[in-house]
């Protein structure tokens, strides 16, 4: 069993739960569930080993299986599988439902945009006052603004050329795209709109009603 | 008494909910709650902090919009302790603990 074997039974496994499949120095590393959670995983002796990115830590994945065949390389296939299940059914249960249904439904966001942005410079100060208490750690660094929501959302926005882009902040300093829109007023306004809408979605509601009173 | 609080930390909570270690280092414990959210107790002279790590790997002072420090007595260890386990219990929402295997 090699890496590219894995790299198929990924596939097979999320099919279309994963995007972002890469292999770097015989690591697989890919994302789960709309590059929401990064992962990793290697062979180590020919068995896999599994590690996912979920609130800054990288953990490990299922515990240590016992040999089923007698066929070794059966045996080592069907751990890697198990393990990868093992992986989705995590990944499927730390997520909200909302949140997945809202990626389903492409982020339709149809409530009237609440601010109007006048220029890029405002958008530190427009974030801390539309988002107030869900927002933390604002900083500017590298002409993009780093900031968190809900305590543990990290996200950084940039405005590059003409363009503006959203993306999550993970572990390892794994990142992903989640908006690149031509940059106008407009698209300012939906990149507020649209970080509510994630970061309320891919939160608990039990969160939500204890800490923001939602 | 960095060692009292590991051990008390064994001793109170069950391993499946709060997993500690020691880093001597920097005078520390890493505690992992439901082996996914991921806290770290900086331990002063006789007090301690309470920080999260977020996302990004970067560390948070504000848990449930407050921040945790406290003389490090037995009770003001067991009160935080519980406090990060509720906040993870409900950051992890009721679906991770319905459908998981946790």
């Amino acid at each position: 069993m090699n890496i590219f074997v894995i790299e198929n039974l990924i596939r097979d496994v999320f099919h279309e739960d994963v995007s972002n499949i890469k292999i770097i120095d015989n690591r697989i590393i890919f994302f789960v569930c709309y590059g929401t959670i990064p992962a990793e995983c290697w062979l180590s002796r020919g068995q896999l080993e599994v590690k996912y990115g979920t609130f800054g830590a990288l953990n490990s994945g299922v515990g240590d299986l016992k040999p089923l065949k007698n066929d070794y390389e059966a045996y080592l296939f069907k751990y890697a599988e198990l393990q990868l299940q093992a992986l989705k059914k995590l990944c499927l249960s730390i997520l909200p439902d909302k949140y997945l249904n809202l990626y389903k439904l492409d982020f339709q966001i149809t409530s009237d945009p609440p601010i109007s942005i006048s220029d890029e410079s405002d958008l530190k100060r427009i974030l801390q006052e539309t988002f107030t208490s869900e927002i933390s750690n604002i900083s500017i660094d590298d002409s993009s603004i780093y900031f968190i929501m809900h305590e543990t959302i990290c996200f950084a926005l940039k405005i590059e050329l003409s363009k503006i882009i959203l993306s999550r902040q993970l572990i390892r300093g794994y990142s992903i795209d989640l908006l690149k829109l031509e940059y106008n007023k407009e698209a300012l306004e939906y990149v507020v709109m649209f970080i509510r809408v994630y970061s309320d979605a891919i939160i608990p509601d039990e969160w939500l009603s204890t800490f923001q009173g939602k | 008494m960095l060692m009292h609080l590991y051990n008390l930390i064994r001793e109170k909570f069950d391993l499946s909910v709060v997993d500690v270690s020691i880093n001597t280092g920097n005078n520390s414990l890493e505690i992992s709650v439901f082996n996914s959210l991921l806290f770290y107790l900086q331990f002063h002279k006789s007090d301690f902090d309470i920080y999260m790590v977020v996302e990004n790997g970067t560390i948070s002072s504000k848990i449930g919009g407050r921040e945790i420090h406290a003389i490090a007595s037995d009770a003001a260890l067991i009160f935080s302790i519980e406090y990060i386990v509720e906040y993870s219990r409900l950051r992890l929402g009721s679906k991770y603990f319905d459908t998981g295997d946790q």
